[in-house]
């Protein structure tokens, strides 16, 4: 038996480090594991509640607004507001913008140099694409990245139509990239390598919260949870977490902890492993170029894929949204926040579902949790030893020799793996005790 | 432009166009002088420790030299956790850095985990070997010429190194030798700011006159409320009580008058926005003490007492910056704010976000 790990220090966000172990030319193990941990959920206990916007927005620069919002959202909640539509739009706008800049910024930084052996133009004409996608983010946000635009109550920017027409004048240029670069790319690796529409299956259990709502109107994204069938909803009780294999121990870091590989816990849904991110979202939407790959869905070129098709939508869709926005009025309106309380929210940023919980006592933060989307995909195995996502999407992989590294690290990495922000501390203890529902 | 004089260069960084002045320039002379001068393109070592990867984001958000020309035409990134495509090691990494030794520019991103022996930063771990970003760093640190310590965490330990700070997340400055750390703050820090402190650095082969706080003045010297478009609407006590309105934003958290920092000159993305311009407050996101002597943000900056003075934020600005002229840290001024986390701020009409 051999054991491989790869563990190279750029292209996957965060340090992660993935073991395989491979006999007779197959992985018979697979761990995967964060080696980093700056403790956020720590570190926001007894702050000001208004403070959690600040330390969420760093927890990961790509995922900048869809952590503030979350922030925001759950600060909305607990204090029984809702943003004008104004501030909803603009909130979408940036969170789109920053799905997009996302999914570009993952295939060109992190992906393509799997297979390319140089960086070409289109590598480079993605790079004016992200600062564009930073700019169009500043122009509502404040500055791209970790703006201080968005607040509870909406989000301080004023529209103006400059800004529309700024916005929008980058938001075609993108979408011209989308479509004449970056899926004819995509389609391109599907010639080149069929063979990748088959490894890297994963669990094959998907699960998305709504995402990129407007009131009054279904999300772009649709909740649910997918296995052998859809089940369309969502409730937060039902999300456990295990740490036997990471280092915690009684909600406190425990590096030393036996056994342990992994700063990254496991998050259940019902007990079950559960893949999160855009194939999750497209495949429960229901989108015909995803779900037209019929099982080659579920493997490492059906999770690029399904990232490209879905930054078209989203590009689109945003398309219409710009013409909801109504220079001149609010985007903002005040917010008071009560002493005490608790407030939640469940959205979907690029990655997958995110989850912010606070709890207020005192008019400070009496605590605060987060599962990253990368929680999910990375996580480390639990006590009854089932796999993680990236674990199990590596299991029984046929490897060529002196390829093993290459090959499996093309499956972590379509994954659009980020271990820096997937590390955290606060278990959600026990099965359904959060009495939390969410209708899909 | 080989013979770019310290003070013609020095000019064109505090021009307050969009994207450095050096766009004044042309570019391929720019790429020549710093080849010049460092005989064969630079080598850079760019790595990532406790960090959002927020600086690397900035940096790609260049609107003059671009991503392209930097990575091209001025510099040779050999080590980058996103911008270099080819599969790096820590076996590689070693030994670029063992054959440029006292030649390459280390760029730090994020703060550095100490506890422990650094172990809430591994970058490596096998039953035979266990390697640490700290490990790392001290021993890169050894053989740069130049350290950039890019952002807030990596110059001050900023967000990672904020209570209680499991990981004992220090800056570069507590553990490298200062002479050889170039600060370059901000949570993250503008591109223009980390572009030309490192062409600086590289130019002339020394530091720029650096502030108490080791970062390069010529980025750093202006207070954010001094020079705020909104600082007409302070003087005349027009405070914006909801976000979105029209006003100064004393009263919904604005830190200008603690921030060093010429956003207000640059702005951010190509010139589209900066903070306070969104009607976002500034966060003082430069500030050695960012986060835990900045904090409560969107709370009205409490009165503060700076060296016996009472003075409320129209005053500490300019007492902050006579502190520094004077060579008294502005430290002083942060950790006169009662930013510690767990006590309750006394708030004067910043808990109403109106
Ligand atoms: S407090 Fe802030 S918004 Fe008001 S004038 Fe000073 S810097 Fe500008
Ligand atoms: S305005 Fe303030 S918070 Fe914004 S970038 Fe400048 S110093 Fe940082």
């Amino acid at each position: 038996m051999v054991k491989v790990v790869i563990n190279p220090l750029n292209r996957f966000r965060g340090s992660l480090q993935v073991e395989v172990d491979i006999a007779e030319g197959r992985v018979v193990e697979a761990r995967c594991g964060g080696l980093s941990y700056r403790g956020f959920e720590e570190m926001l206990v007894g702050r000001d509640p208004w403070d959690s916007l600040m330390f969420a927005a760093r927890i990961c620069s790509e995922e900048s607004v869809a952590h503030t919002l979350a922030a925001a959202l759950a600060l909305e909640k607990l204090a029984g507001y809702k943003a004008p539509p104004n501030g909803q739009v603009m909130r979408n706008l940036l969170l789109g913008t920053e799905f997009l800049r996302a999914h570009i910024g993952h295939f060109y930084l992190e992906a393509l140099g799997d297979f390319v052996p140089q960086p070409g133009e289109n590598y480079w004409e993605a790079m004016d694409i992200l600062r564009l996608l930073g700019e169009m983010i500043a122009l509502f946000g404040g500055r791209h990245p970790h703006g201080s635009a968005i607040v509870p109550g909406g989000v301080a920017e004023v529209v103006d139509s400059q800004k529309v027409i700024n916005f929008e004048g980058r938001l075609h240029k993108v979408l011209l990239f989308i479509e004449k670069t970056y899926l004819p790319n995509l389609y391109a690796l599907k010639v080149k390598y069929p063979q990748y529409l088959n490894i890297g299956r994963g669990c094959q259990n998907l699960l998305a919260a709504e995402g990129l709502v407007l009131e009054g109107k279904p999300g772009l994204f649709l909740a649910g949870r997918l296995r052998t069938s859809l089940e369309p909803k969502v409730d937060t009780a039902e999300i456990t977490e295990d740490e036997k294999f990471a280092w915690f121990q009684e909600e406190e870091a425990h590096p030393e902890k036996e056994g342990a590989y992994s700063w990254i816990k496991a998050p259940r849904y019902d007990n079950q492993v559960y893949e999160v991110g855009s194939l999750a979202r497209m495949m429960i939407k229901k989108h015909s170029k995803v779900t037209g790959l019929g099982l080659g869905a579920y493997s490492l070129l059906g999770r690029h894929l399904a990232r490209g098709e879905e930054a078209l939508l989203i590009g689109k869709e945003m398309l219409q949204w710009l013409t909801l926005l109504k220079p001149g009025e609010p985007g903002a309106k005040a917010v008071t926040l009560p002493d005490k309380g608790e407030g939640f929210a469940l959205i979907e940023a690029p990655g997958g579902m995110l989850y912010h919980r606070i709890e207020v006592k005192r008019g400070l933060i009496q605590r605060y949790q987060i599962i990253t989307p990368s929680t999910w995909n990375l996580s480390s195995r639990d006590s009854s030893n089932q796999l993680g996502p990236v674990e199990q999407a590596l299991l029984g992989l046929t490897v060529p020799v002196g390829q093993e590294a290459l090959e499996a690290a093309r499956i972590v990495s379509s994954f659009a793996p980020c271990a820096g922000c997937a590390a955290h501390l606060i278990t959600l203890d026990g099965p359904r005790v959060h009495p939390y529902k969410v209708e899909g | 432009m080989r013979y770019l004089s310290r003070r013609k260069f020095i000019k064109l960084c505090s021009a307050g166009a969009a994207g450095l002045g050096l766009a004044q320039t042309p570019l391929p002379s720019v790429a020549a002088a710093f080849t010049a001068a460092s005989r064969g393109k630079p080598v850079v070592l760019w790595l990532q420790g406790a960090a959002c990867s927020g600086c690397t984001s900035s940096l790609m958000n260049s609107t003059y030299p671009q991503l392209k020309q930097l990575l091209q035409d001025i510099v040779e990134m050999r080590f980058h956790p996103q911008l270099v495509s080819t599969q790096l090691t820590l076996e590689a990494l070693l030994q670029v850095a063992q054959e440029h030794r006292g030649r390459y520019i280390l760029v730090l991103e994020g703060a550095i985990p100490t506890a422990k022996g650094g172990v809430y930063g591994l970058i490596h771990r096998t039953e035979q070997r266990t390697s640490s970003f700290l490990d790392v760093v001290q021993t890169l640190g050894q053989g740069a010429k130049f350290i950039l310590a890019a952002g807030t965490c990596a110059a001050y330990g900023g967000i990672a190194a904020a209570q209680p700070n499991p990981g004992d997340c220090v800056g570069a400055n507590n553990l490298l030798p200062a002479d050889k750390v170039l600060n370059v703050p901000g949570c993250p820090p503008h591109p223009d700011w980390l572009i030309g402190s490192l062409a600086h650095v590289l130019m002339y082969g020394e530091m720029p006159e650096r502030d108490d706080f080791g970062r390069a003045r010529v980025f750093y010297e202006g207070v954010v409320h001094d020079n705020c478009p909104r600082r007409q609407y302070f003087d005349n006590s027009n405070f914006a009580l909801v976000f979105g309105e029209p006003g100064c934003l004393l009263e919904v958290g604005c830190r200008g008058p603690m921030a060093f920092a010429d956003c207000y000159n640059r702005q951010w993305n190509g010139g589209q926005n900066w903070c306070i311009r969104s009607g976002g407050p500034c966060l003082t996101c430069t500030h050695p003490n960012f986060p835990d002597g900045t904090t409560p943000v969107f709370k009205r900056m409490p009165n503060v007492s700076v060296l016996g003075i009472t003075t409320t934020a129209d005053t500490i600005g300019k007492v902050a910056a006579a502190a520094t002229a004077l060579g008294v840290g502005i430290h002083l001024v942060g950790s006169y704010l009662a930013g510690r986390i767990g006590t309750k701020v006394p708030v004067k009409g910043g808990e109403n976000h109106g």
